[in-house]
């Protein structure tokens, strides 16, 4: 076993001083708070492969970014809490304290740009194995690597997810930019015993040269290198990658963008018959992306195919796909939708099963100040993973909720 | 055509374009590509393990490409690439009690570094000349204690014409001398030998191209690949 969030604190105060390091004195202060209340009733809480009764949940979900920012970039440090109770008490071993911290730090210079992100999680599993549908804010830094197992498993298991990303470099011309970028992370789970989960560390190097080819385009070319060490297979990979991605507009709200690229990834780990596997493998990565940002709406899909340091004790390959639309009605009511699958291969003589999953939300949100709202919105997982054949387990969840959403002065604020 | 008289008309050609106008075409000489390959192969090899002979009767299998190049200057450009398939193959394995056929694969992988130049035909033409160093490897099993292994390096030098009809198309042809031209796997060397290459490539927009490859040689393929342009990058400039 290997907990937990304690080793990770003297890292905090740290990470502070640097993004506030990062952005100097200059600036104004912000302070956001975010609130809400929600309370929730899902047919399968535990996610498991039997009939459960229906479990309610009541969850306070409070945040404070508070930083510095000015026209040069930005600094802030973001904690959150998720505190929950269940109202029957045969789910009270399902309520757990999910922890964050967050800060991030960017800093635009004349000739050169430079960006740090720390983001700490502990939180249940029942809702850090599988990804939201809706995101609240843009992945940065190390949140854009996914790391979610796909499978629930063993419901009480708590996740400690530490990443630490710096990003920086120079303008070689107006058109051309180069950057360095590094991320850490470390994901350890309190509990070792289910298959589907495992403890690893992953380190990813990455060399990215953009070009603006002309006023629409953009190309980019980026080498990296990942190296990769799970404990529990003894699994020890490396895997150096290529890709080059093309972005352009297509109309003046929508863009698109696509990435390809090949990685070639050296494993070394312990097999299902305690065998060792060592070998090389070649692949393909890609990225289809395409967004639309409009006063009354936004949407985005991406689909795609990475090799990702995951908790299944491998550097795996895992196809994703994301949808997710965001309508204004009127000045009060809002509508969200979400679709989030991912099917996550884990390749062959390995201990732990292949899974995929599929999450749909819907949400509408009623305007009842400027700051706040009501909440209200249905949420259902698939999951299908397992050993000859599978296992589908399948829940279901209605949500009413209130929100406090304070002001933002920063250009980047979140709407 | 030994190297060293392919060098020297390389260097020949470079002093030349070193005082040469210009390429006018829009042909961007800095790019990366990623494709799939499909390759098949009639390079095979006998080899004999004591009382037993073995036959290598490769087939067809599939891989993956990768290339760019920068350009250096308004003329010249490094360009580099990448190669790889797992192609079947079966064995016939001759003794004296019996005759056998064994299905395997091989990995075959070959990559390359060049430097080139440009002569520009016009605004639509560009005449391009290489010369670089390749690598061939030839990775086997062993049915039956054979080594088939073979992989060599060397010299190769390269012609040929870039030609794109409208900005959106782009027809290119190329003939290659190299000194890793024909893989003997009975013997694990390679003769000097020459193979042709040619694409045709249609620009989505003007800098991210879909091509369609076919290179001969020992071991033929067919391509289908992307193309990230980078415009007029240049490293020098």
């Amino acid at each position: 076993m290997r907990t937990n969030c304690s080793r990770w604190l003297p890292m905090g105060p740290l990470t502070l001083a640097l993004s506030l390091l990062t952005a100097r004195a200059d600036g104004a202060w912000d302070f956001v708070p975010t609130l809400m209340l929600t309370a929730e009733s899902d047919d399968n809480a535990r996610h498991l492969p039997v009939d459960q009764p229906t479990s309610t949940r009541a969850a306070f979900d409070a945040r404070l970014r508070a930083g510095r920012f000015s026209d040069r970039g930005e600094a802030w440090v973001e904690p959150r809490i998720v505190a929950d109770a269940y109202a029957d008490e045969a789910d009270r071993n399902l309520e757990h304290n999910d922890l964050f911290l967050r800060t991030r730090a960017t800093r635009e210079m004349p000739r050169a740009f430079f960006a740090f992100d720390s983001d700490f999680r502990s939180e249940s599993v029942l809702r850090s194995e599988i990804d939201d549908a809706l995101e609240e804010d843009l992945p940065t830094g190390s949140d854009t690597i996914e790391t979610d197992s796909g499978a629930i498993g063993t419901f009480t298991d708590v996740r400690d997810r530490f990443g630490l990303s710096m990003e920086g470099g120079p303008s070689l011309s107006d058109r051309t930019t180069l950057a360095f970028d590094t991320s850490w992370l470390d994901v350890a789970y309190e509990s070792e015993l289910p298959l589907e989960r495992a403890d690893f560390e992953n380190l990813t190097l990455g060399m990215t040269l953009t070009r603006a080819v002309d006023e629409r385009n953009n190309v980019a070319a980026r080498v990296y290198g990942m190296d990769y060490t799970a404990p529990r297979n003894d699994n020890n990979s490396r895997a150096l990658g290529v890709e080059a991605t093309f972005e352009r507009p297509l109309t003046g709200t929508v863009r698109f963008s696509i990435d390809v690229g090949v990685v070639r990834t050296e494993f070394s780990y312990i097999g299902a018959g305690f065998d060792r596997v060592d070998g090389v493998s070649n692949g393909f990565t890609f990225l289809f992306d395409i967004e639309k940002q409009a006063r009354a709406t936004t949407y985005s899909l991406s689909a795609g195919q990475s090799v990702s340091p995951g908790t299944t004790g491998f550097l795996a390959p895992r196809d994703d796909l994301r949808l997710g639309v965001r309508h204004r009605i009127s000045p009060r009511l809002a509508f969200a939708a979400g679709v989030r699958a991912a099917a996550i291969d884990v390749g062959e003589n390995a201990v732990t099963p292949p899974r995929d999953y599929l999450r749909t939300t819907i949400e509408f949100d009623w305007a009842l100040s400027e700051r706040y709202s009501l909440r209200a919105g249905h949420d259902r997982v698939r999951e299908d993973f397992g050993v000859g054949g599978g296992t589908e387990i399948e829940s279901s969840s209605v949500f009413v909720g209130i929100r406090y959403q304070g002001q933002s002065r920063a250009p980047s604020a979140r709407p | 055509m030994s190297v060293r008289r392919l060098a020297s008309g390389f260097f020949l050609a470079f002093a030349i374009l070193a005082a040469a106008p210009a390429p006018a075409s829009d042909l961007s000489y800095s790019f990366l590509e990623f494709g799939s390959i499909v390759a098949e192969t009639d390079v095979s090899g006998t080899q004999v393990v004591g009382l037993q002979t073995v036959s290598l009767v490769p087939d067809d299998g599939d891989g993956l490409a990768i290339g760019g190049s920068l350009a250096v200057g308004r003329r010249f450009y490094f360009g580099g690439s990448y190669r790889a398939a797992v192609i079947a193959t079966d064995a016939i394995i001759v003794s004296p009690l019996t005759t056998a056929t064994v299905a395997g694969s091989f990995d075959w992988t070959t990559s390359s570094v060049a430097f080139g130049a440009v002569i520009p035909f016009g605004d639509r033409v560009d005449l391009f000349v290489e010369l670089g160093q390749r690598s061939v490897h030839f990775d086997f099993g062993s049915f039956a204690g054979e080594n088939f292994d073979t992989s060599d390096s060397a010299a190769e030098f390269a012609a040929g014409f870039r030609f794109n009809p409208t900005p959106r198309f782009e027809l290119a042809i190329a003939a290659i001398a190299s000194g890793v031209g024909e893989a003997d796997l009975s013997t694990g060397t390679f003769d000097t030998g020459g193979r042709a290459a040619a694409a045709i490539r249609w620009y989505v927009f003007e800098d991210i191209g879909l091509g369609l490859d076919l290179t001969g040689g020992d071991v033929p393929y067919i391509g289908a690949s992307i193309r990230f342009g980078f415009g007029e990058l240049r490293a020098g400039n």
